[in-house]
Order: C-alpha cells, then sequence, then structure tokens
C-alpha cells in the first residue's frame, strides 16, 4: 500500500455541530451562485437578440417558480457576502505598524462599505 | 475549517524530483486557483446579490414591456468597461464557484480523485468564461 494514511470520516461529518452545518451552507451557496451565473449568460444573450427571444424569457422570470428560485439565489448570494466579508479580515489582517486593526473595523471599511457602494451603483443606474 | 490559506496539498512521489520541489510545485498551482478563487469570492460578494435583485425581482415584476427592458440593457452594455467589468464579475465567480464545489466534494469523501475534480470543476469554469466572452463581445 502506498502514500500516507488517510483516517476514515464519515460521510455526514458535516452534521455533527452548528459551526460544521454552517460551514457546508456557506460551501453550497457556491451551487446556486454558479447556476445563476449560467442563467445571466443566458439572460444576457438573449438580450442581445430579438424583442421576440427576450419576451418569451421575460415571460419565464415571471412564473412564480423564477420567483421562489430568485430569491433562494438572492438568500445564497447574501450569505456569501456576509461570510465573505466577516472572514476576509482573519484571512488577511490589515496592520498598522505593530497594531492589527479590529476586525469589525476591516470588514465595514473593505467589505460592507465598497459592498453598499456597489448595490448603489448598480440599483441607481438600472431605477434611476 | 476555514479556508483561508493554500492548502499544502500532497505531492505524488516521482523518483526523479526531489521531494522539496514536488511540494513546491503542488504548492504553486493550489495558489494559482486559490488566487482565481480569492478574487471571485471578492467580486461575487460585492456584485451578486444587487444582480440578482436587479435580473430576477426589479426586471420582471417592475419594468415596463420587453422592448423598453432591451433598450435599457444595450444603453448599460454599449460602454465597453461595463462589458469588462461583467466579464470579470461573471468568469472569476466561475472560478470561486468551481474551487469550492471541488473542496467541498473532496471533503464529502473523494479526496482521492481530486485531480479529476479539478479537470471537471477548472474545465468548466474555463468553459464558463469563453461563454461569457462569446456573450459580452458580440454586442
Amino acid at each position: 500500500m502506498k502514500g500516507p494514511y488517510i483516517r476514515p470520516i464519515p460521510f455526514d461529518w458535516f452534521m455533527q455541530t452548528a459551526a460544521y452545518r454552517r460551514f457546508m451552507v456557506r460551501e453550497l451557496t457556491s451551487v446556486f451562485i454558479a447556476g445563476y451565473l449560467i442563467f445571466l449568460l443566458v439572460f444576457l444573450h438573449r438580450a442581445g437578440q430579438d424583442d421576440k427571444a427576450f419576451g418569451a424569457l421575460l415571460e419565464c422570470l415571471r412564473s412564480p417558480v423564477s420567483l421562489v428560485l430568485h430569491l433562494l439565489v438572492l438568500g445564497a448570494a447574501l450569505f456569501h457576502s456576509i461570510t465573505w466579508f466577516n472572514l476576509t479580515p482573519q484571512a488577511m489582517p490589515v496592520r498598522i505598524g505593530e497594531e492589527r486593526l479590529p476586525d469589525a473595523l476591516v470588514a465595514v471599511l473593505g467589505g460592507y462599505l465598497p459592498w453598499i457602494v456597489v448595490s448603489v451603483v448598480i440599483f441607481w443606474g438600472v431605477l434611476g | 475549517m476555514l479556508r483561508v490559506r493554500p492548502p499544502l496539498t500532497s505531492a505524488s512521489s516521482h523518483p526523479r524530483v526531489p521531494f522539496f520541489k514536488q511540494v513546491a510545485m503542488a504548492r504553486s498551482k493550489e495558489v494559482f486557483w486559490w488566487s482565481l478563487f480569492s478574487a471571485g469570492g471578492a467580486l461575487s460578494a460585492l456584485f451578486l446579490p444587487a444582480i440578482v435583485a436587479v435580473t430576477g425581482l426589479a426586471v420582471p415584476h417592475m419594468a415596463g414591456n420587453e422592448h423598453a427592458i432591451r433598450h435599457d440593457v444595450h444603453q448599460t452594455l454599449v460602454w465597453w468597461p461595463v462589458r469588462l467589468v461583467f466579464l470579470g464579475v461573471i468568469g472569476l465567480s466561475f472560478f470561486h464557484c468551481a474551487h469550492r464545489m471541488r473542496h467541498t466534494a473532496m471533503d464529502l469523501g473523494l479526496r482521492h480523485a481530486s485531480t479529476a475534480l479539478g479537470v471537471l470543476f477548472y474545465g468548466g469554469a474555463i468553459a464558463g468564461c469563453i461563454a461569457a466572452a462569446c456573450v459580452l463581445r458580440t454586442w
């Protein structure tokens, strides 16, 4: 037998603690986001075609199934954003001299504030 | 548990390459994919909630008919820097998702298939980037 010994781990290890479950939910947001990215490409492609093709897509978008799916994706995207901004200061601590800036401050300045700015610009560009 | 740093993956044992070089090679490959994961994670965190809300909720339920919406989409994307931002957000987010799915599959017991998973998911992300470039190029 070659290679290092790998200790067998039960398949449902992530159900053991709340922290593991949150970790798994965070990882699974990527499935929803990847699915949405494919939809976004279809949306942009159809918008580049004629009114008929785009109108058919809009009909689909107005269905309740689409609404539920988009709310799920929105929830996944929000969960990803919040966990990402909270994790970034732990992964990349910011230091000024010897002092380490508080994680909450770095999360706000490097995450939440730019997030609000970008979101406002997008909504303003669409609705304004 | 927190995937904040590129992991030191076990290098395959090849007799002609010294062990420390194998480790360095495996590590540099991981760093490359990890940097794409990191950039995509940041861009999707910043941009995607608003974009999802616009395309999924605002556009179908608030705005006017298909002609008016298409006109608005054209007005937005006709400026090439906007298309470049879209390409960056979509392409790097694909790599972010691919990295997470690959590592989640490995955590769920497919660690021995990490190379095959890498080909599958990173290959898919590359295909997604090409598709995004095609969609945004012919505007």
